[in-house]
């Protein structure tokens, strides 16, 4: 199977990275088809799309939960900034 | 009236600093996820301000000044970083052996136990994940970073990052992919030891 898919379609790295340019824009049709064709028959490949959406929509959590963090400059830094000024 | 002018801009940027310093100093580590680099652009966006205070609109409103100040040197820091090796042509389009997650032939080097098969709790909803995934973000290098702040916490199109960051598309795609594969793999890491 894997020499095979090598042939026909292409590595399991090349999915991974069309799985990223897909995240950025529209594949090509003929991308779009090759990646299908590959997921349907890859399973490791398979696993990694799952995991890679998942990941995504845990690091969109993260950005709401930093977004509210709070954190203050000491006198030290306002002076030392202060004195940049000079 | 010219004599008088420095003294005006310093204490206009000193009140400006006492007042949304801390607001910037957020932002800027939110952006970054580090307190020193946080702290030095808040710095570089006083130092600017202070330099180019003649450019500042009397009555418009200087937190928007100076964010716009701050959004463009956390611009520059990120670009800045991908001016270093990790990023070359070579390193992107030549051989992968810093990736090794994949074989020569491009395969997957070694099968990860998936993420999402972890079906006894939702690892959206814990907290501890949460705070794995967060450690791994910053681990990332500051040139993949950029791109990952701008495509997830600034939800920037594509083409904007790569201008941002004076990168190609292809290039873009690779950060992307190669910040996912670490990111995956620390968490596959972090995850096993809980």
């Amino acid at each position: 199977m894997n020499f095979l898919m090598r042939i026909v379609m292409m590595s399991c790295r090349q999915a991974a990275l069309l799985d990223s340019k897909a995240s950025f824009s529209a594949l090509n049709p003929m991308e779009a088809v090759k990646l299908k064709m590959h997921l349907k028959v890859c399973t490791s490949c398979q696993d990694f799309y799952k995991d890679s959406a998942l990941i995504d929509e845990a690091i969109e959590k993260i950005t709401q939960q930093r977004e509210k963090q709070q954190m203050e400059l000491s006198d030290a830094q306002r002076n030392k900034i202060l004195e940049a000024l000079k | 009236m010219n004599s008088s002018k420095p003294l005006d801009s310093h204490s206009a940027i000193k009140q400006w600093l006492s007042k949304y310093g801390d607001d910037m100093y957020s932002w800027a580590f939110y952006k970054t996820s580090s307190k020193e680099t946080a702290e030095d652009l808040v710095q570089d966006t006083m130092v600017s301000a202070f330099k180019s205070y003649e450019k500042y609109k009397p009555g418009s409103n200087p937190k928007t000044w100076l964010y716009t100040i701050l959004n463009n040197k956390i611009i520059d820091y990120y670009r800045a970083s991908n001016t270093q090796k990790s990023v070359n042509q070579t390193t992107l389009q030549g051989s992968y052996a810093d990736d090794d997650n994949f074989d020569s032939n491009g395969s997957w080097n070694r099968v990860q136990k998936p993420l999402w098969a972890n079906t006894e709790e939702h690892l959206l909803d814990n907290p501890l994940f949460l705070k794995a995934l967060s450690g791994c973000l910053d681990n990332l290098p500051p040139n993949w970073k950029g791109v990952v702040v701008g495509k997830y916490f600034d939800h920037k199109k594509g083409s904007q990052i790569c201008k941002d960051l004076g990168i190609s598309s292809s290039n873009l795609w690779q950060i992307a992919h190669r910040a996912k594969q670490q990111l995956r793999t620390c968490l596959n890491q972090k995850w096993k030891d809980n």
